[in-house]
């Protein structure tokens, strides 16, 4: 009896309310009625509440500037060093943001390792001044060589241990916007060992000292130089218009064995020529090493230029060519996938070269591929660059912008 | 389980019986409604906040919200019988049904309030993080106020923005903060110990003269060394968070309408549209308890227009924003195998280049191809008669007008201004041909000297040649909701049944145009005093 008159109640509910409501707003009244009765606490989501906290806290933020200035750093070693982190240390927030500190020491799976320090003052005089002390101890057990010279065998695959300590000291002036000029002055360390890779016969079993001088006694330089740099990118980290241009001279002098003094020149230029309101890019790269050892002299092996890697020719394997200069042209055309991915294709070219007589664009090695970049703001956090070349295709997981 | 049985067949049959009977009428004898009643009291109301990051992935893969059926399109739910967006705790009418003096138009929300330039600014507190700087103000009769400023490179563009934005907002019938154009020196500043500073990591401190200093270090200076900033004033009441463009607040008895079949949110896609406003987002809004005549309801405002008219806030906009998704498989998936080559046509777009404007245009502005940063279910629920309610509003702006109340953003560069100005002109007359064009755009419907009078906006705006129109008048049946033809009636005039009938009938008269299969139907009530236009459909 009980349950017939309820579901009759019911039933008939909304059909006797709707025949009480004779207006409008009688209408909206009776909805708002009907909703009071079934309010509840306005809850959002647990993944959306861990979301907000991850915004709110700054958690992002926080682990990348870490805890009173310590953080994990990711990355940061030389091509084929494997995957790579270590605790960094810096503070960009001392003497009221005018000193920057920084110290990391970071190691790899393959056992690569680098502990550095940097001490930078980088706005002195309004801006027009800027000093930067750096020290840097490299040990890295499987650095590749392949002999020297641009016809070397990719069979002729080798490895050395390189370890080195630098001092150096920076210092330049502004004068106008986007320019610096400016000296560096430092002091470096080198040894050389047996490398460390079990698949590949270590450097100095199969090259002699005459090819790849230095590889019996390593030296210590004293080095000093000029530099003169214009860089009007919009955004460093991931360009899409203006240019960066750089001219450094050093002079290596040789301190312990009087031997492998020389003068080194680096040159680079990049240029980005956006089309399609930036949406598109041609990016552009020369860049040239050359040396110059004078009369009774060298170019120690290990402080040749390369060409091969993540960098530079990009279908080549890392350090894949060694010689006292070098030259490399890179060109790539990116456009914009969607607001956090450019997608680029590439053409890398360069050889190395004994002699500033050979600098010319002769004989070239070609590399060819295409990349994804991945970028917040339009710097790059990510790459990913697959290249092809004659001796085959690398892959490349990058955590910065090739250029 | 027998019982069970028969109650169901009795209560079927009663219910199939009586429904028919208890059917709501189309019209109450108080439509047209142009206000809600008063809202209904809210208890007590838990602030909560929505997460940017979750509402862009939200609404980017999954898409929340009823959406339109192919089938039967599900039109707005809270239009009166005329198809207008009655007043409420969201909306109120104001230009778009009683149009504004211009001095009404520039004025917007303000009151007359900006931060007193007598005497000194106590900083109250200060952030680094988030989309741009800014400092929180008592000024000296200690009405607080939040100062925010432009980019360096972009002096006056997202300050002017914010002020142009919250006045057009405001004339459209939104909810807005009041905001100020102001000029200040830095000695007005004055900290107190209780002055708060986060920094970009969220650590709160007591804040220092060098924080104010590093603040307006990245902030662009007049020639006269002051500063300029936007004063936002407080939004009066107890914020309870933003609102969502789809679903109602299950804490508030007031929202019975799913938001994203809310008209004035559906239309909101064509102010957007015209403004360039993509960053239209759930982020952007704010809910305030608020209390009026003893009664706590929740009132719904937009806020942060600081990205409108081609600022980014802190750069010029993209020029992909308002074009395109942050992100969209389809336009990403084709940029990606066509390497390039395909180029959308806003990356063909000129701008001309004002520091003070950012990305603004008109050349390539489509209106119906606008995007906010990611999708939003009220702007993709729209329907031709919601964006034709807007797009009607937004004809309403005069050149002159526009023109004023650009002239509220104070900026330097006369030209820069002109070229907004120009812009929005363009803007709506695009869409006003893009959205008159989509229905019958007749409007203003009124019995006037026996004959059923109206106006085509297409043609009154020059977007349309005059045309003929056919008229066929039916007897309507309201509580029934039936339309019968009255035989050798059209034009105009008022059928003869139409003008003897009694007091309480309802009659309609189905307008359309030669080779066309849009329909504007009229709905008339038989009044004492005669015959009252009291219902708009409108078919396309």
């Amino acid at each position: 009896m009980w349950l017939r008159i309820w579901c009759l109640a019911a039933l008939l509910a909304p059909v006797l309310a709707a025949a009480e409501i004779d207006s409008r707003k009688g209408q909206i009244e009776a909805d708002r009625e009907a909703k009071a009765s079934q309010l509840s606490a306005e809850e959002t989501s647990r993944f959306e509440r861990i979301l907000l906290r991850i915004r709110e806290d700054k958690i992002l933020e926080r682990f990348s500037a870490g805890v009173a200035g310590f953080r994990m750093k990711l990355g940061g070693l030389v091509s084929g060093s494997g995957f790579a982190m270590g605790p960094e240390y810096l503070r960009r927030d001392l003497a009221g943001g005018r000193v920057m500190v920084r110290g990391s020491a970071v190691a790899s799976l393959k056992q690569y390792q680098l502990y550095d320090l940097e001490l930078g003052v980088p706005k002195l005089a309004g801006d027009r001044l800027f000093l930067d002390l750096y020290a840097v101890h490299r040990n890295f057990p499987r650095i590749d060589y392949y002999g020297p010279g641009p016809s070397s065998y990719k069979t002729g695959r080798s490895d050395f241990r390189l370890e080195d300590t630098a001092y150096s000291i920076k210092s330049g002036v502004s004068p106008i916007r986007h320019m610096e000029l400016g000296g560096l002055l430092g002091y470096l360390q080198v040894n050389v060992g047996p490398g460390g890779d079990p698949r590949f016969v270590s450097s100095e079993q199969i090259y002699t000292p005459v090819m790849a001088p230095g590889l019996d006694h390593q030296s210590n330089f004293l080095r000093g130089g000029f530099f003169a740099r214009y860089d009007y990118r919009d955004i460093p980290g991931g360009p899409r218009k203006g240019g960066n241009y750089l001219v450094e001279w050093s002079q290596y002098s040789d301190q312990k064995l009087g031997s492998y003094s020389f003068q080194k020149l680096d040159l680079e230029a990049q240029q980005y020529v956006p089309f399609f309101n930036e949406r598109r890019v041609f990016a552009f790269r020369a860049k040239s090493v050359l040396t110059d050892a004078g009369a009774g002299q060298q170019v120690p092996f290990y402080l040749q230029p390369t060409l091969g890697g993540s960098e530079d020719l990009r279908g080549f394997r890392p350090f894949r060519f060694y010689d006292n200069n070098m030259i490399a042209l890179n060109a790539e055309y990116r456009w914009e996938t969607f607001s956090g991915l450019d997608t680029a294709l590439f053409v890398d070219s360069g050889k190395v070269f004994h002699h500033w007589s050979q600098w010319n664009l002769h004989s070239l090695e070609v590399a060819y591929g295409f990349g994804l970049r991945f970028n917040v703001q339009n710097s790059v956090f990510l790459r990913v660059d697959v290249g092809f070349s004659h001796e085959g295709f690398q892959v490349w997981f990058k955590f910065n912008n090739v250029f | 389980m027998v019982q069970i049985q028969q109650c169901v067949l009795i209560g079927a049959a009663l219910y199939l019986t009586s429904a028919a009977s208890a059917q709501a009428p189309r019209f109450y004898p108080d439509d047209p409604v142009w206000r809600e009643p008063e809202p209904r009291a809210v208890g007590d109301i838990k602030p909560r906040k929505l997460s940017d990051y979750y509402d862009f992935f939200l609404h980017t893969f999954a898409h929340p919200g009823e959406h339109q059926s192919l089938r039967e399109p599900v039109t707005a739910k809270n239009p009166n019988t005329l198809g207008e967006v009655p007043d409420s705790s969201w909306y109120t009418n104001r230009h778009g049904r009683h149009p504004m003096t211009v001095d009404e138009l520039v004025r917007g929300p303000d009151t007359g309030n900006p931060p007193s330039p007598e005497g000194p600014w106590r900083v109250t507190k200060a952030k680094t993080a988030g989309v741009t700087p800014g400092l929180e103000i008592d000024d000296a009769r200690g009405v607080h106020y939040w100062l925010k400023f432009d980019p360096a490179a972009n002096p006056e563009m997202s300050t002017a923005a914010d002020v142009i934005g919250s006045a057009f907002f405001y004339d459209l019938g939104y909810y807005v903060p009041e905001n100020y154009i102001v000029y200040f020196d830095r000695k007005q500043l004055v900290l107190t110990p209780k002055s708060t500073y986060t920094d970009r990591l969220g650590r709160k401190r007591t804040m220092s003269e060098r924080d104010v200093e590093e603040i307006l270090l990245n902030v662009p200076r007049n020639r006269d060394g002051r500063y300029r900033a936007v004063a936002s004033v407080r939004i009066p009441g107890q914020g309870v968070g933003e609102f969502r463009f789809f679903g109602t607040r299950q804490d508030d008895p007031n929202d019975t309408v799913p938001h994203e079949h809310r008209r004035e949110l559906r239309g909101y896609f064509v102010f957007c549209a015209w403004l360039d406003h993509e960053d239209s987002r759930a982020i952007n809004t704010y809910d305030t308890v608020v209390e009026e005549n003893g009664v706590r309801f929740i009132r719904h405002y937009l806020i942060d227009f600081g990205s409108l008219l081609g600022s980014g806030s802190t750069k010029p906009n993209s020029p992909r924003s308002g074009n395109e998704y942050l992100f969209a498989p389809k336009p990403s998936l084709i940029q990606f195998v066509s390497l390039g080559l395909y180029v959308p046509r806003w990356a063909k777009a000129h701008y001309p280049d004002f520091p003070s404007v950012g990305r603004l245009e008109y050349r390539i502005f489509d209106p119906e191809k606008f995007k906010p940063d990611y999708p939003n279910p009220a702007f993709a629920n729209r329907l031709p008669d919601d964006t034709f309610w807007a797009a009607r509003q937004v004809m309403m702006f005069t050149d002159d007008q526009i023109r004023a109340i650009v002239k509220k953003g104070a900026f330097s560069d006369p030209q820069a201004a002109e070229w907004i100005v120009e812009c929005l002109v363009a803007r709506r007359d695009k869409i006003g041909r893009t959205y008159f064009a989509r229905v019958l755009p007749l409007d203003h419907f009124q019995v006037k000297d026996g004959q059923l009078d109206f106006e085509d906006l297409a043609v009154r705006y020059g977007l349309a040649q005059a045309r003929p129109y056919q008229i066929q008048w039916l007897r309507f049946e309201n509580p029934a909701n039936r339309m019968t033809p009255l035989g050798g009636q059209s034009g105009a005039a008022l059928p003869d049944a139409v003008k003897s009938a009694a007091p309480g009938e309802y009659y309609a008269a189905e307008i359309g145009a030669p080779e066309s299969r849009q329909k504007v139907t009229a709905y008339l009530r038989v009044t004492p005093g005669g015959p009252e236009v009291v219902g708009i459909d409108r078919t396309w």
